[in-house]
């Protein structure tokens, strides 16, 4: 445990919690250990048995969705964050930004301790005590002048007790509570007020639909509840006894879900709302709306096919098929919104979306507004900039930042931080030194979510807990304790609050919840109950909504686009760094981005042919200009995006936020200018248009992949859907072997993976970051192919004869655990045998490290430690004491988890049994949303695994080279034109 | 023939251990920098070790690069000198006898090089002794299905044998020698190493027997050692490496470079100490046309490789060499065909045969044509696999290129050494092919 | 000459092979790290006839056996204060009552006693002492007669073979035994 002995901060009671030391920072190479302390507890824990992990249910809070987590806890550090199947959101997946929340919590570039330059020049550390009397005096100071209403608590959207107790204490203080929201989906809710007269976000059912047409909605991504989605559109998109659901995704650039589409239709940006009426005329004309229509016709009839076909870049025959379709294949779905494509006339959009599943009679069927979602409730973008004009003319005394980064996140005409500058006293809550939190003048550094109590509610159905898992990492404290301590001492406030912590404050509110709740039995039972499951949940009857008449009358246009550049330019929200919050974590830099497997950095897509009219290559400098400013980035060479459409992701590109996210990349928000949608007032993302330039200055795209087609060798397989439905065989793959065949008698562990249900969104990769102590290496080390994954998302453009004329695959690769592998009888020392279970041992303490198992693996899938990798401290926390940390000159690979197998085995032990089919879940499996991954036992018939290594779809990659692998792929369903 | 009518045994006494004469200020001049690079290479490994194999050029897929070139760059040096001793002994080549002492010597240190480069190239080199099979209370024990397994045996009974096969012919010579130095120490030295050799017709009786057998030992080492070697890459499933020729591809390769590397260290050697009269015309041509040969058979292999990927179907084999014809490595790849089959091609004649300048050019050429040969097999199949998701092009780093400098000046530090302290040609064997000695000329 | 090397050879030899033997033995030559308190098993286990899981109370549960918290051994010394009499710990002469005043003290300022590790294994090395133990192995087996040790000491040297003979001896069947001699059941 040499780590702990260089006794970092908050060391001694660091050692009180974690009681016995466990051997993780011990390395493969250490031959004779130092000399190791065993630290006893002063006074043992309740339930904790030092070497036997504790879960704690919890709530994701990087994003809005909400999605229930289980926290894996060993020795007082929380090591793995897994999904909770329980919660009905994401019910047992998860996505890499959830994996990563752990890289927040022990994350080296935390404020360490409250922080304030009220008596300094710039930000000094200070106590608690100290801290809160200054916000205190602060405080009786503003009142003292009699100034009230000039505070403001800007926020997220932070529903539940939170949210309540900041309410009740602006309140108290005449202040005002604002909660901004990135990506708060105002034109969806204009929408539904305008179509529905509801002024909510509803809930979608994709699993229930047949053909999905999505107008943007990244629901892969980051669109409303990603995890949630993915699982539904899987369930969808999967074989179910020989037919698959269609889905058709309508965008400017084929993103990563349009990746995952059956047909992938460029749209010219901003004529969405168009081609959804063209579509909806298409059907009532041909007779295929079960309410031919209602009082809509007179609307549609001005949309005829040719007309909608010429202004949308749409083919004709296009448009017919998909309403041809969309009115057949019940039942049908189309959404929107993606941030993306949320242009001027968004809110235009999302009614037209909504008459055209009005015409095609799906309303009520796959949308449900019984349980909506609760971001409905954040704050309008006219607050925000009423919020920045009061703050320019400082009217604003007092202002605290929860949890957003406006400065990073809202658009630069907006001088957020100018007016920042403006505003006499900032307090930050923020755990981390971002743009914003870096001009306050108080900051008192929140608990991450895995260290403090609180509750969040993100659809009215789900009331989820989260709970403290270890005690805080650093010296911060949770905020909702600070304002009840902060209550207590300002005098006109004593006695507004009975509770002295946020904890007895989440229980009093939590005792509504259970009064609400019908035999629930007595609040402790209950309370024990929540906190197990990770919440309450309740089933809401779906509420059935009809369309207003009013939408007959609505005009419909065409977005509008500022700036005189001659390309359109998308700046895309990031499912790795969502709007900027993720990109302080390494695993999430590290992660290839699906599409171009690019990382550590930010890239502009550029079509084929624009690239060759601007004459620049892969890897070439390009200067974007809109009349708001200029960005440089490197060209990615993509031909899933239009000739004239340009696209960046947004979350890069921070001057602050820590050492793996400061100086890295562009923030494409700089260049969007301050337009919002005419009928909702929201920020308007798609609404510049830019001109490009190349400049002076070329280097290596640093990526994972190098190449984008598969070379005829044959390793994401497809099947198309006429061959499935007529019924294929599964070709078992025998060529003459010269030794017998292995035999296994309990275990042969071993792996099936869909690539129908895939969506290459590398949850699976963080998981496994997380579960095996996979050390990140960096952009300089990556670029010389030196990442250290075990699982790679191979990602292949194939030529398709459908509208986009390409076709991606992704394909996660990892260890194959070859029955006969090239890997073993090549190893001069057995460092990598052959193990009783089929498992292809990779024993590093033998490991010499001759790599020729590396050479001689068919796959590719091992990686050799360069060097010693190092954690900063204390990132190492993380680290998995059941899995050896490895050291310079080892090879390592996949072990299929073999730390859990061994786990589950032992508990089998205990039992004298066998271990059963889906008792545990290997890493990559547990996370993936799509469920795309089935792990267990081919010894044993009516596994899963077994069964599905059966199907039809079935195969082995590179099968001809005899290596018998472990892992089968279900071939990828083609739904080309015949 | 008309100049060796002018040699006596005396004289080739004399011309000979002159070599042996106190180093000159030439001699100096070259060992000095030799020991200065080692040096430098022995702080490459040393900053390696310490640092972590990442400080060279590797990285997935190519995992193997510089040090594996290096490695059988040098086994194949190592060749030609049993084959021009032992074999060429076995078939009676007499214009063996005045070069083949220095294809020895040239052997034994080319092995001891090569026998480096398995260390170095290891993740973690201090575990070197795992790879022999020794009983540990671990109960653990080596792959013997792992070709790197043969390579430890390979390699250390060809070092064994062909430095005893070495040291046997040195014998008589050292004996010679012996008879003339005076001062203390060395006269010491040589006695202890000429193990009281008299010259008796006994003695010499069973020395030729003895020699005899060491030779037949050695020959099947010639072509096993290299064979070994080439299936380290045979037996792997790697398109370009798993393919049939490798062996006897490998072997005529070895030969190959080996002749090309006795005749770039024989001609400078002669002229620095006249010894033209010994290492004769006849002799560089004798070695010329057996290079004609092997440059011919590798000539063979390269074509009959883009032969078989083709003929095979399979797209990662044709993909290979394919790659390696036009990819990025292309450059390589050519400069590899020109040095070992365009510029030989002018031994086809006498006069190049027999022009001294000429065979030396062309011998540098074949040095690199050869390293590149390796380096070719080694990185080219390697960057391009089965995957096309796991492709990646390798450079090589400063560390690996110091250390590459380094093992060839530290072999010609060995093979200076010795110039000054062993009879650099066979006195004994010379005599064998001289005139019998007249009365007056004095025996020794 | 050659007489001359003869007689420096023998010496040398000699030499090299007492120092290998030493280099081979040194690890088990071990008498135990000294402890922030004399803490003495002979006085605990043997004398006062504790029995181990008393105190390594998840050896049977849990991977790792556990260390006594300080309130464990203040259950005890609460009302045991000690002798006040001179012991002779491992040739040390030690107070009894005083020693135990530095386990009042270290539980009056709620810190924890920084134990040294007397036997540890390497990181890459999974032991579980539950299994050893439910499959009814007597602590002793391994770590010898601690009740007879004031400071405990590695009773044998724990290496790889150490493992490896004991599960040969002890495997049930065959199945047993190659999963026994499986390097994943360890090493991962």
């Amino acid at each position: 445990m040499s780590k702990d002995k260089k006794g970092g901060l908050k060391r001694r009671d660091f050692l009180k919690i974690i009681g016995v030391a466990s051997g993780t920072a011990a390395v493969a190479s250490s031959c004779s250990p130092p000399v190791e302390q065993i630290i006893p507890y002063v006074i043992p824990p309740e339930g904790i048995i030092p070497g036997v992990p504790n879960y704690y249910a919890s709530t994701c809070r990087e994003c809005p969705a909400g999605c229930g987590i289980i926290v894996k806890n060993r020795e007082g550090r929380a090591i793995k964050i897994e999904g909770n199947p329980e919660s009905p959101i994401n019910s047992g997946s998860s996505c890499a930004m959830g994996q990563a929340a752990l890289q927040g919590l022990y994350n080296p570039d935390r404020v360490r301790s409250p922080l304030s330059n009220i008596n300094a020049e710039k930000l000094q550390p200070l106590g608690w005590a100290e801290a809160e009397k200054a916000l205190t005096e602060k405080i009786e100071e503003l009142r003292g002048s009699g100034k009230t209403g000039n505070i403001v608590f800007l926020s997220n959207n932070i529903t539940g007790s939170l949210g309540n107790l900041v309410d009740q204490w602006m309140g108290a203080l005449g202040g005002k509570h604002i909660q901004y929201e990135t990506y708060a989906h105002e034109p969806l809710k204009e929408a539904n007020k305008i179509s529905f007269g509801i002024e909510k976000i509803p809930t979608y059912h994709i699993e229930k639909t047949d053909y999905l047409l999505s107008f943007g909605a990244d629901f892969v991504e980051t669109w409303l509840s990603p995890v949630e989605y993915t699982k539904q559109f899987s369930q969808m998109h999967g074989v179910k006894d020989k037919s698959v659901g269609r889905f058709v995704h309508v965008e400017p650039r084929a993103s990563l879900t349009a990746s995952n589409a059956d047909e992938w239709i460029s749209v010219k940006p901003g004529t969405e709302a168009i081609l959804a009426l063209g579509i909806a005329n298409e059907i009532v004309k041909s007779g295929n709306s079960p309410n031919g229509g209602g009082g809509l016709r007179g609307l549609l009839s001005q949309y005829p096919t040719d007309k909608v076909s010429e202004m949308t870049d749409v083919p004709q025959e296009v448009i017919s098929q998909i309403a041809k379709e969309f009115s057949s294949r019940k039942p049908s779905l189309a959404i929107g919104g993606g941030v993306s494509v949320t242009g001027t006339n968004a809110t235009e959009t999302l009614v037209a979306i909504n008459i055209l599943n009005y015409v095609a009679g799906n309303i009520g069927e796959t949308v449900d507004f019984g349980d909506t979602l609760s971001i409905s409730t954040a704050d309008s973008f006219q607050d925000i900039t009423s919020l920045v004009s009061s703050m320019e003319n400082g009217d604003i005394d007092i202002l605290f930042v929860y949890d957003v980064n406006p400065v990073f996140t809202l658009p630069k005409q907006l001088n957020f931080k100018e007016a920042l500058g403006k505003v006499p006293f900032v307090v930050s809550f923020s755990s981390f030194m971002d743009e914003t939190t870096e001009l306050a003048n108080l900051i008192l550094p929140n608990n991450t979510t895995i260290e403090s109590w609180g509750d969040y509610s993100p659809r009215e159905s789900v009331h989820a807990l989260i709970q403290p898992v270890m005690s805080p990492v650093f010296n911060t404290k949770s905020t909702g304790d600070v304002i009840l301590s902060v209550s207590g001492q300002v005098q006109e406030l004593n006695g507004k609050f009975t509770q002295t912590t946020f904890y007895d404050y989440l229980q009093d509110s939590w005792k509504q919840i259970w009064a609400g709740a019908s035999g629930a039995g007595d609040f402790d039972t209950f309370w024990k109950q929540s906190l197990e499951k990770g919440g309450y949940y309740k089933d809401l009857p779906s509420k059935t909504v009809s369309v207003s008449p009013a939408v007959a009358s609505l005009k419909f246009s065409e977005a509008e686009f500022t700036g005189e550049g001659e390309f359109y330019f998308i700046a895309y929200p990031s499912y790795k760094y969502y709007d900027g919050k993720g990109a302080n974590k390494p695993w999430l830099q590290e992660l290839p981005e699906a599409i171009t497997t690019g990382v550590w950095s930010s890239w502009v897509e550029v079509h084929p042919d624009t690239a060759k009219k601007l004459g620049v290559e892969f890897g070439d400098f390009l200067s974007l200009e809109s009349p708001q400013g200029v960005i440089e980035t490197q060209v990615y060479v993509y031909q899933g995006i239009r000739p004239d459409t340009l696209s960046v992701m947004i979350g890069q590109g921070h001057t602050s936020y820590g050492r793996y996210a400061k100086d890295r990349g562009v923030n494409p928000i700089d260049m969007l200018p301050l337009a919002t949608d005419a009928k909702s007032g929201g920020f308007a993302w798609l609404s510049t248009k830019v001109s490009a330039a190349k400049i002076n200055k070329s280097e290596q795209f640093v990526q994972t992949q190098y190449t984008t087609t598969q070379h005829d060798r044959d390793i994401a397989q497809a099947i198309s859907l006429t061959e499935l439905e007529k019924g294929v065989h599964h070709e078992e793959h025998h060529e003459p072997d010269f030794y017998p065949p292995r035999e296994y008698d309990r275990y042969r562990w071993g792996m099936a993976i869909d690539l129908q249900k895939c969506v290459g969104c590398g949850s699976c990769v963080t998981a496994c970051y997380a579960e095996n102590n996979i050390a990140f290496v960096g952009k300089e080390m990556v670029a010389k192919r030196r990442d250290m994954a075990w699982i790679r998302i191979e990602r292949y453009f194939e030529e398709s004869n459908n509208n986009a004329g390409f076709q991606t695959r992704f394909l996660p690769m990892m260890c194959q655990q070859c029955g006969n592998a090239p890997c073993e009888p090549v190893c001069p020392v057995f460092a990598t045998y052959h193990n009783p279970e089929g498992l292809n041992g990779m024993v590093y303490n033998r490991c010499v490290g001759t790599r020729y198992c590396a050479n001689n693996c068919t796959y590719k899938v091992r990686k050799f430690n360069w060097f010693t990798y190092k954690w900063p401290e204390p990132l190492d926390w993380q680290l998995n004491p059941d899995v050896t940390v490895r050291s310079k000159g080892v090879m390592e690979k996949c072990t299929f988890c073999v730390q859990r197998i061994n786990h589950a085995k032992d508990l089998a032990k205990d039992e004298g049994r066998d271990v059963s089919d889906g008792e545990f879940k290997v890493a990559c499996e547990q996370a993936c949303p799509a469920e795309a991954i089935v792990f267990g036992n081919l010894e044993d018939k009516e596994s899963e695994v077994s069964k599905q290594s059966h199907d039809d779809r079935g195969y082995n990659v590179l099968a001809a080279i005899n290596t018998q692998p472990g892992i089968t792929y279900l071939k990828k369903v083609t739904q080309d034109k015949a | 023939m008309s100049e060796q009518n002018t040699l006596t045994y005396a004289r080739v006494n004399d011309d000979i251990i002159r070599m042996l004469d106190k180093p000159t200020f030439k001699w100096w001049a070259l060992f000095l920098p030799t020991l200065l690079f080692v040096g430098f290479g022995l702080f490459c490994f040393i900053y390696q070790v310490y640092t972590g194999l990442g400080v060279a050029g590797y990285r997935h897929p190519v995992f193997w690069g510089v040090y594996i070139t290096d490695f059988v760059f040098w086994v194949g040096i190592a060749h030609s000198g049993t084959l021009i001793s032992a074999i060429l002994f076995l078939f009676r080549a007499n214009f063996r006898m005045s070069i083949y002492r220095i294809a020895e010597g040239m052997t034994v240190f080319a092995v001891l090089t090569a026998g480096l480069f398995p260390i170095i190239h290891l993740g973690r080199p201090w575990n070197f002794y795992w790879l022999f099979p020794y009983p540990n209370q671990r109960e653990l024990w080596v792959n013997f299905k792992s070709p790197l397994l043969w390579d430890v045996f390979a390699v250390s009974t060809y070092l064994t044998v062909s430095s005893v096969f070495f040291f046997i012919g040195l014998i008589p010579d050292i004996a010679a020698v012996r008879d003339r130095v005076k001062e203390v120490p060395r006269k010491i030295l040589y006695s202890v190493l000429s193990l009281g050799w008299k010259g008796s017709n006994w003695e010499w009786l069973h020395y030729t027997r003895a020699y005899l057998f060491f030779a037949a030992f050695a020959t099947p080492l010639v072509l096993s050692v290299h064979s070994v070697v080439s299936w380290d890459f045979a037996m792997s499933n790697l398109p370009g490496w798993h393919t049939t020729i490798f062996a006897p591809y490998f072997v005529a390769g070895a030969i190959f470079s080996g002749l090309g590397m006795v005749i770039t260290l024989t001609v400078p050697i002669r002229k620095i100490f006249h010894l033209e009269d010994y290492i004769t015309l006849d002799n560089y041509d004798g070695m010329a046309k057996l290079i004609m040969l092997t440059s011919g058979i590798v000539g063979y292999a390269y074509g009959i490789e883009f032969f078989m990927a083709w003929y095979s179907g399979s797209p990662a084999e044709w993909g290979q060499f394919y790659y390696r014809a036009v990819g990025e490595y292309a450059l390589f790849y050519w400069i590899m065909v020109v040095c070992n089959v365009v510029i030989p091609l002018p031994l086809w004649f006498k006069s190049v045969r027999r022009n001294i300048k000429a065979l030396f050019i062309i011998s540098i050429f074949i040095n690199i044509g050869m390293w590149f040969e390796r380096f070719n097999i080694i990185v080219i199949s390697l960057s391009r696999g089965f995957d096309p998701a796991a492709w990646g092009i390798y450079t090589p780093s400063w560390v690996e290129i110091g250390i590459t400098v380094g093992s060839f000046a530290w072999f010609f530090m060995f093979f200076l050494i010795f110039l000054k302290t062993l009879p650099a040609v066979s006195i004994a064997e010379m005599k064998e092919i001289l005139p019998v000695p007249k009365k007056e000329a004095k025996t020794s | 000459m050659k007489k001359g090397t003869k007689i420096l050879s023998i010496p040398l030899l000699s030499i090299f092979i007492l120092l290998g033997f030493y280099f081979y033995n040194a690890e088990s030559s071990d008498q135990g790290p000294k402890q922030p308190i004399p803490f003495s098993h002979k006085i605990h286990a043997g004398e006062d006839q504790i029995p181990c899981e008393y105190c390594h109370s998840f050896v049977d549960v849990s991977p790792n056996p556990g260390i006594p918290s300080v309130k464990k051994c203040m259950g005890c010394h609460q009302h045991i204060v000690g002798r006040d009499v001179d012991y002779d710990f491992d040739g040390t002469t030690i107070n009894i009552k005083n020693e135990i005043a530095k386990v009042r003290e270290y539980w009056a300022n709620k810190e924890p006693i920084p134990w040294i590790k007397v036997n540890s294994q390497p990181g890459y090395l999974h032991f579980t002492h539950k299994r050893h133990i439910q499959r009814g192995f007597e602590c002793a087996q391994c770590h010898g007669d601690v009740a007879s040790m004031d400071q405990v000491s590695p009773a044998y040297n724990m290496n790889m073979g150490f493992c490896i003979s004991c599960h040969t001896e002890n495997a049930k069947d065959q199945e047993e035994l190659t999963h026994l001699k499986d390097c994943l059941t360890c090493h991962y």
